[in-house]
């Protein structure tokens, strides 16, 4: 009886034990990192933005968002109308870089997503296919996203047969990755995060970014008075190349 | 007689408690893969990149679940001992850290050469690994003989 209380004690805590860690584990690496402010944090945009990136508004605006996002991450997905709509409202002040950020295995139609934009691109309608596959999210996450994505491309009067072919080209695929590296390089915790003018910003609602593109803007005016759209002014600006 | 029990009673534990690390490291490793998350880690930042590859899974079944069963056997084979005080679960668990050590080592090799970035969690789970078969040769090397020697 001793002994057999003995066991009982040692595996009961045991049990109890690994429950309670892996019950820990769960809520602390389950808080998603990717949520609507998960990524406040302080990070600087360690790759400087070129003219050959996506680029919404004018090229040259002093203020430049940068945006890190995921075809199928539902917080890329609810942010999206409120940066779009910010591109709206200021399209001489503010330009949006979309840089891709695939969670590949979390979202495994993610990758094909990101590369059908790029293939959109290709054929210069890189910010219509960006819209259209965020709006019609709930129609590709399950099914067979490369076909959608194609039949998208028809109904955006793209050439689906040279569509076709790029979205599963190298080079499509290369430039998804070479945005995952810089976002890897700069240190992302989580999609979507948002840059502005190289900082990074800690929500990504339609009033917080207008809060900070508000904000900045007075700061640029009360800087250089009356030269209001000059190309920006920080450090990994390089409008070259 | 006494002292020698004494020490695999050491033994069991620092098994345990390595193991345990090595298993939490696997289970948040494991949550994220789940959940979908991104890994927050270092400025290298390399973590998803590792854990978004494709050779995060083994013919389909995903790596960081299957390092959390082999700590778990580490850490049953270890309590087996500390409950019933029979030497050959702990030999058993020494010998079978190499397991840890091989699937490691390859982990190891492909962060470095394959992918190219590295994941600080995998990582630490690969370094309980080493751990864990360093204690286990050390083990089989004072006690392993014996079975033969009795």
């Amino acid at each position: 009886m001793n002994a057999q209380n003995r066991s009982a004690i040692i595996w009961g805590s045991v049990i109890l034990g690994i429950i309670g860690l892996v019950v820990l584990l769960a809520m602390v690496g389950g808080e998603p990192s990717s949520n609507g402010n998960g990524s406040e944090g302080t990070a600087e945009l360690v790759d400087p933005v070129s003219l050959d990136e996506h680029i919404k508004g004018n090229p040259l605006a002093p203020i430049t968002i940068v945006e890190y996002s995921d075809f199928q991450c539902s917080f890329c997905e609810r942010a999206y109308p409120g940066i779009k709509q910010i591109a709206e409202e200021y399209p001489d002040d503010v330009r949006i870089i979309y840089r891709h950020f695939p969670l590949r295995q979390a979202h495994p139609q993610a990758q094909i997503a990101a590369q059908a934009t790029e293939a959109a691109a290709l054929q210069g309608k890189f910010w219509e296919m960006h819209d259209a596959i965020f709006n019609t999210s709930d129609q590709w996450s399950n099914a067979s996203a490369k076909n959608f994505f194609i039949q998208l491309a028809g109904s955006l009067g793209l050439d689906t047969e040279q569509f076709e072919k790029d979205i599963t080209s190298s080079a499509v695929v290369d430039a998804v990755n070479e945005d995952l590296r810089t976002g890897a390089r700069t240190g992302l915790t989580g999609t979507p995060t948002l840059f502005l003018n190289s900082k990074q910003m800690s929500g990504n609602s339609y009033a917080s970014i207008k809060a900070a593109v508000d904000t900045k803007l007075d700061e640029l005016r009360s800087k250089n008075g009356d030269e209001p759209t000059e190309p920006a002014e920080h450090d990994n600006e390089e409008s070259e190349e | 007689m006494k002292k020698a029990k004494n020490n695999h009673v050491v033994f069991a534990i620092l098994f345990l408690v390595i193991a345990l690390i090595g298993f939490g490291d696997a289970t948040y490793l494991t949550v994220k893969h789940f959940q979908g998350g991104s890994i927050i880690c270092g400025t290298s930042g390399g973590c998803d990149i590792v854990t978004t590859s494709e050779y995060a899974k083994i013919l389909g079944v995903p790596v960081a679940p299957l390092g959390m069963v082999y700590y778990l056997s580490v850490i049953v084979l270890s309590v087996l001992y500390l409950d019933k005080r029979k030497k050959t679960s702990l030999k058993l668990l020494s010998k079978f850290t190499v397991v840890g050590l091989l699937a490691s080592s390859y982990f190891v090799y492909l962060q470095l050469f394959v992918i190219g970035e590295i994941c600080y969690y995998c990582m630490g789970s690969a370094a309980s690994s080493t751990l864990l078969f360093l204690i286990g040769m050390v083990f089989l090397k004072k006690h392993g003989r014996q079975k033969w020697i009795v």
